[in-house]
């Protein structure tokens, strides 16, 4: 197969010409409507950090447009279907602002180009899966140069704090690289205490995988675009991603950006691994229910 | 004109985390939130609002946030909320409005809102502090106590 020439920045995340992504974003697209569906389920279900104030009844008819949205875009009506959840989906997002999480608008522009696009047809299809790599590149490039700018990860501070005032899970992750002499007197600080630290650690092994957080993201994000080191810098993006994911249990999150970056592997993996997505979706959900499984919840007790 | 719409949303995407983290020097609005994509970066935006009522005479007192009336507290909490994803984008005149509308008898009201932030350089815990007043009758002065030196007592 033959590359093509790149005649705009938008084509540099485009494939081999020949190469086609249908199946693979329409079970992306299907993903993006269970997340929804999930999230507004749990929403209703949980009643706890909702994001807007439509109460539990509100969520419920919510829930149940997106559940309709996906089931009807198993179908041939994937387009429709996002057309009718896309404004749902804003409608939320306007009502949660400011408070709207990342993952939220991520998720609500993934599915605005789904309702803009239609992957059917072969011009669009190539159009959304370039424009969805851009987006997580951009993601992954910023992330990686906020955490630099701000100066949190040299000597460890942002890690440091997080382990010593976030819980547990975030001691589970990366204690472990600090001896124990440093975890009790990180833990020692008084969370609110004027003056309190420093939240600094001298610990080499630490201080190498806090640093390769934002070098990793940033030098991904680069890998990401260049067509040779694409693959492998999508997989190492998904290990870096689920391993910074388990400290703060952002799991809808975690699964959200998978599928992106999924999008960069050849092989429609999003369509292979469609259903085990999507009964980790339902699993998600039944924790909330009350199944075992409360690890997988944030501190809120939320998804 | 799909792929206008595309292009223009895209180069949306790839300008907001830059123009977010501008806004986020000048006016500290949360890099967790507004889609900056810099959660992570630094811990959580940990804010507090303190007020004080002013009463005619000049007497003034700083309320205790675990004796606030279910009115007062559901002022404070949103207001608390906003500026923690807002910063300073969001002003404090509107809360303060509330407040007095909420207690006729008092004639002024200081909000304070402090800041704690993990200073780099330091690695320590450091506070910043917002105060304003706001007078019933609109003036535009910051209160100064009778007692000389007592200022604010937090």
């Amino acid at each position: 197969m033959s590359s093509p020439p790149h005649s705009s920045l938008l084509d540099w995340t485009a494939d081999s010409v020949g190469q086609s992504a249908g199946d693979h974003l329409a079970a992306f697209r299907s993903l993006i409507l269970v997340h929804w569906a999930v999230q507004s389920w749990s929403w209703m279900i949980a009643d706890i950090s909702v994001p807007i104030a439509v109460g539990p009844l509100g969520f419920g008819v919510f829930a149940v447009v997106f559940t309709v949205c996906f089931l009807l875009s198993l179908t041939r009506r994937g387009l429709i279907a996002c057309r009718v959840a896309a404004p749902v989906a804003f409608l939320i997002v306007a009502g949660s602002f400011p408070f709207t999480a990342n993952h939220t608008y991520l998720a609500a522009w993934l599915l605005f180009l789904f309702a803009v696009l239609d992957i059917g047809a072969p011009d669009e299809e190539g159009l959304a899966l370039r424009a969805m790599r851009w987006m997580a590149v951009i993601i992954f490039f910023w992330a990686g140069v906020q955490k630099f700018s701000y100066g949190m990860y040299f000597r460890g501070e942002f890690l440091a704090w997080m382990i010593a005032h976030a819980g547990d899970r975030w001691s589970d992750v990366f204690g472990w690289l600090l001896p124990e002499a440093e975890l009790d007197r990180l833990r020692g600080y008084p969370r609110y205490m004027i003056g309190g630290g420093p939240y600094r650690v001298a610990s080499l092994p630490f201080l190498l995988v806090a640093n390769s957080v934002w070098i990793g993201e940033i030098t991904l994000a680069a890998g990401m675009l260049w067509r040779r080191t694409r693959e492998w810098a999508a997989l190492a993006a998904i290990a870096l991603t689920l391993t910074i994911q388990l400290a703060p249990r952002e799991y809808m999150f975690a699964l959200l950006y998978t599928q992106l970056l999924l999008l960069f592997v050849r092989g429609s993996w999003n369509r292979r691994l469609f259903w085990p997505f999507v009964l980790a979706y339902v699993y998600l959900l039944s924790v909330v229910l009350g199944a075992p499984g409360d690890f997988l919840l944030k501190s809120s007790g939320d998804l | 004109m799909k792929r206008a719409i595309v292009r223009a949303f895209l180069v949306f995407f790839a300008a907001w985390p830059l123009v977010h983290a501008g806004l986020s020097a000048r006016y500290g609005i949360d890099p967790w939130k507004l889609a900056g994509f810099g959660m992570y970066s630094v811990p959580g935006a940990m804010k507090t609002v303190r007020v004080m009522r002013v009463a005619s005479d000049g007497n003034f007192e700083l309320l205790d946030y675990q004796r606030y009336s279910d009115g007062q507290r559901a002022i404070v909490d949103e207001l608390r909320e906003l500026r923690r994803s807002l910063g300073a984008l969001q002003p404090l005149d509107g809360a303060a409005a509330a407040l007095l509308a909420l207690h006729p008898d008092w004639e002024g009201v200081v909000i304070s809102v402090v800041t704690l932030e993990l200073e780099p350089e330091t690695a320590r815990l450091d506070d910043r502090s917002v105060v304003e007043t706001f007078w019933r009758d609109g003036r535009d002065e910051p209160f100064r106590p009778l007692a000389p030196g007592s200022g604010i007592r937090r």
